[in-house]
């Protein structure tokens, strides 16, 4: 009896709560406005058409009257798993996304700590300015520029044969082996300045006293850094981690897909290359979208997962 | 910002959807009302269709619309309708409208090479309105007389449940069937003292001879694509008892040429190309602009392509440098003096089909529409284009006018050509011979295309089927895989990333992900086929 009163009473009172905060924050309510717009749009309301993965789609017929696919509409995902390529596809994607993370994850990081370190301004900023400037490049652009360096003639490919690393004149792209460093090192080039801009602004949110404390105590520059510098921003690098885990298996597939070609598909092809073969080129819509499916469905363990395993070891997470 | 991550990368494709109906919507590029009066201001009832095709490269750097060339317009004029075009860039983007749901009147596409399944497919997934016969008869007349002329032609534009799928494009003469093969410089050969080359052997040693003597970077550039034409087309197969890679047929058997021990002599034979630094160690990155580049600067001596894009092409923009001269090779055999098994080989009916769709409101009225193509004087435009300014008719013959055989612009023959006529590509109309005969103005293109075309292709190529709707499903999953697996490792053999000594290996690999099944399918709608 008490239990229910208060339940009612919290609903009323959200609802009251609501409107007040709509009265007195209607400015912050507007600004909001758009961002709610988008991802109703582009986000919440694509999610409809997910019923397809589970359909035999076809456009003329539409979402609704298509006919649910075989083994109570599983048909397209078992097909998936049983196909030649999904352990391969598996693999691709781990295997590329992983080595992404390991690399392009700490390497803003220590970039940010080492700009933290540099005295001269122009100097950093300079640094800074020329680190993030290819995140600004459209990725089209960006892969017919890692064509021409690591092409026949490129000067990567020159300077690695010239070390006796590749056969010179000839691609790394043609090479399985090259895919992985090449994508991996090509996507630091990209990211490594703009990633690094969260943590410089985090870096200069720290309270300047504690350095002044520190000093007194005798900490020298690299203590500093040890004991004041890292955990201060520690929170910000766990959050960017548990987003960064968010995407492990939705690799960009407008750059792999720009890079790759069937001489490399072994290392190359992954589940989001796969499911645009699959689906925009071969016009099998309900099976690819049961591929992505499957995609996203991992991605959200891996971020529950993740989540948990913060909170559990530091306390940290995103909720 | 988490969830949306999630959201996204699931519904990408039906994201990818409602950004192609938008992307449509900016490509549709509707005429402008003045346009519009100065045709129509009469005959206030005329038709209006919607009309979906890519854009041709021939022309779309420099109008935004097939109603801006002087043929789009000639054509609204003759028939009476007005066109609205929506343009789209590629396949991708027509697949992506084609997912929307929502069609243009009329779709101009090449549904065979680029929608799985085909048009049948396209009929069962209701996008193709399927034409009955009585319709065709009613509402396009001159068609259905086309298709009547020939037996084989009616046979090759319906689906196994027989219907007429569309309006095609028909070859109106065996000469229009064939050229595509091998380029070669012929000014080195006889510099070097080399006739040309016919079995396999002296081929390899041309190409030798090239890197040797003449010290050239790249003796033979192609690109991935190029080498897959190579091998699909039976170009340089016939020297290993092989006929092509593709699916043939061998008194009555369905056959593929990638599923058998011939094959591997074929990749043997390739790989020591490749070794020697005889075919370009790039072919798998390089891009078609770039074997261009390279055949233009002489860095390359020998490669691929058709008689008129490419060997004209090439001819035309470089016909102010002296010493350079190109000639087509007949397909590669084993001994001097054979004939080659296969070679580029159209079937009727080709490239793109004209469609109605189920979307359209006055299936009658596009049926007239494309009906026109068949006509006399439909056949004449969309050949010739306009009398009196893009031919003239000598001695009962139409000959292009300097306009577009000496484009005063500076246009080659190609662009010029595709303001006024589509003849280069296709449409609802039959091909005529007299537009490939001047086409090919220089007599390397002729030379080029009577020693492309002798070959017995003929006797080996699949008719043009359609697979039944039942089975398309699993004929696509096959084939797709299929391809997949084949291509990769033929650039593997040929590479030698993978050692030849593995090809049972490769062979098993293809038996366990269904080859036997899918060679079954294709028998099956052969025999139909044959059955109709």
């Amino acid at each position: 009896m008490k239990k229910s009163k208060k339940a009612a009473g919290c609903n009323v009172s959200f609802g009251i709560r609501l409107k007040k905060d709509l009265k007195k924050n209607y400015a912050a309510y507007l600004i909001f406005l758009p961002v709610l717009i988008y991802y109703i749009i582009f986000a919440y309301k694509p999610m409809y058409g997910l019923i397809i993965a589970f359909k035999n789609y076809t456009p003329a017929k539409g979402i609704m009257e298509s006919a649910w696919a075989d083994n109570y509409g599983l048909g397209h995902f078992i097909k998936f798993f049983n196909s030649y390529y999904f352990l391969r596809l598996l693999k691709n994607t781990l295997t590329i996304s992983l080595s992404t993370l390991l690399v392009t994850f700490p390497a803003p990081i220590i970039l940010a700590l080492l700009l933290n370190e540099v005295r001269a301004k122009k100097f950093k900023k300079t640094v800074q300015t020329l680190s993030y400037m290819p995140h600004f490049i459209s990725t089209v652009v960006i892969c017919s520029m890692i064509h021409l360096f690591v092409g026949g003639n490129g000067f990567i490919t020159n300077a690695l044969s010239a070390l006796g690393l590749a056969e010179g004149g000839i691609s790394l792209l043609s090479h399985e082996k090259m895919f992985v460093p090449t994508y991996v090192i090509s996507e630091l080039w990209q990211t490594i300045g703009w990633s690094a801009i969260i943590y410089i602004s985090a870096l200069a949110g720290i309270d300047q006293e504690l350095y002044e404390a520190a000093r007194i105590d005798g900490a020298n520059r690299w203590k500093q850094t040890l004991h004041i510098t890292i955990p201060s921003i520690m929170v910000t690098i766990i959050m960017m981690f548990i987003l960064k885990i968010g995407t492990v298996m939705s690799l960009g597939h407008e750059k792999i897909i720009l890079l790759y070609n069937p001489g490399i598909y072994n290392t190359a092809d992954v589940i989001s290359s796969y499911v645009y073969r699959k689906g925009l080129l071969e016009s099998n819509w309900s099976f690819s979208t049961a591929v992505g499916f499957f995609n996203s469905v991992i991605n959200l363990t891996l971020v529950i997962v993740s989540n948990k395993i913060c909170k559990k070891k530091t306390d940290m997470g995103l909720w | 910002m988490r969830k949306s991550n999630f959201l996204k990368r699931g519904a990408a494709l039906l994201l990818a959807g409602i950004l192609a109906t938008s992307f449509v919507g900016c490509g549709a590029k509707k005429e402008t009302p003045e346009d519009k009066t100065n045709t129509t201001t009469e005959e206030e009832s005329a038709v209006t269709l919607t009309f979906g095709m890519t854009t041709a490269s021939a022309w779309k750097e420099r109008y935004e619309s097939f109603t801006d060339l002087p043929l789009g317009k000639e054509l609204q004029k003759q028939t009476g309708v007005n066109l609205e075009m929506t343009h789209v860039e590629d396949k991708t983007a027509m697949n992506l409208l084609l997912a929307t749901g929502e069609y243009p009147d009329i779709i101009s596409y090449n549904w065979q090479l680029n929608y799985t399944g085909g048009e049948g497919k396209a009929i069962e997934d209701g996008v193709i309105y399927g034409m009955s016969e009585e319709f065709v008869k009613e509402n396009a007349p001159d068609y259905w007389r086309v298709l009547n002329e020939n037996p084989e032609l009616l046979k090759q534009v319906k689906t196994p449940s027989g219907d007429i799928f569309g309006f095609a494009f028909i070859l109106g003469d065996e000469i229009l069937k064939g050229g595509y093969g091998l380029i070669i410089r012929d000014d080195w050969c006889e510099e070097l003292g080399i006739e040309l080359p016919e079995t396999a052997d002296e081929y390899y040693e041309m190409l030798k001879a090239f890197k040797e003597k003449k010290g050239v970077e790249i003796p033979l550039s192609v690109s991935s694509a190029n080498l897959g034409t190579m091998l699909d087309r039976g170009i340089i197969t016939s020297p290993f008892n092989l006929v092509t890679r593709e699916l043939y047929l061998m008194d009555g058997k369905v056959q593929a040429g990638f599923y058998q021990q011939e094959y591997k002599d074929a990749l043997a034979w390739l790989n020591k190309l490749y070794t020697e630094g005889l075919l370009d160690p790039n072919f798998i990155t390089i891009d078609e602009p770039t074997v261009t580049s390279n055949m233009l600067t002489g860095k390359a001596g020998a490669s691929v392509g058709s008689v008129g894009s490419v060997l004209g092409n090439w001819l035309s923009t470089n016909k102010d440098v002296a010493d350079y001269s190109l000639a087509g090779l007949k397909n590669l055999v084993a001994q001097k003096g054979d004939r080659a098994m296969y070679g580029h080989y159209n079937t009727d009916v080709v490239g793109g089909t004209t469609v109605i769709t189920t979307e359209c409101e006055d299936k009658e009225a596009a049926a007239k529409f494309l009906n026109y193509g068949y006509s006399e004087e439909g056949h004449m435009l969309y050949n010739f284009g306009i009398e009196g300014v893009s031919y003239e008719m000598i001695d009962g013959k139409p000959i292009y006018t300097d306009l577009v055989m000496n484009n005063p612009d500076g246009l080659t023959s190609q662009q010029a050509l595709s303001e006024y006529q589509l003849a280069y590509g296709n449409g609802p109309f039959v091909q005529d011979k007299d537009y490939l005969l001047q086409y090919y103005s220089t007599q390397e293109q002729i030379d080029a295309l009577n020693r492309l075309t002798d070959n017995d292709a003929k006797n080996y190529k699949l008719p043009r089927i359609t697979i039944s709707s039942d089975l398309v499903s699993e004929y696509s999953s096959l084939t797709s895989d299929i391809k997949t697996y084949q291509d990769e490792m033929t650039m593997k053999f040929i590479t030698g990333v993978e050692s030849l000594n593995n090809y049972d290996k490769y062979l098993e690999t293809l038996k366990n992900m269904g080859v036997e099944r899918l060679i079954e399918i294709v028998q099956g709608a052969v025999d139909e086929y044959n059955s109709r």
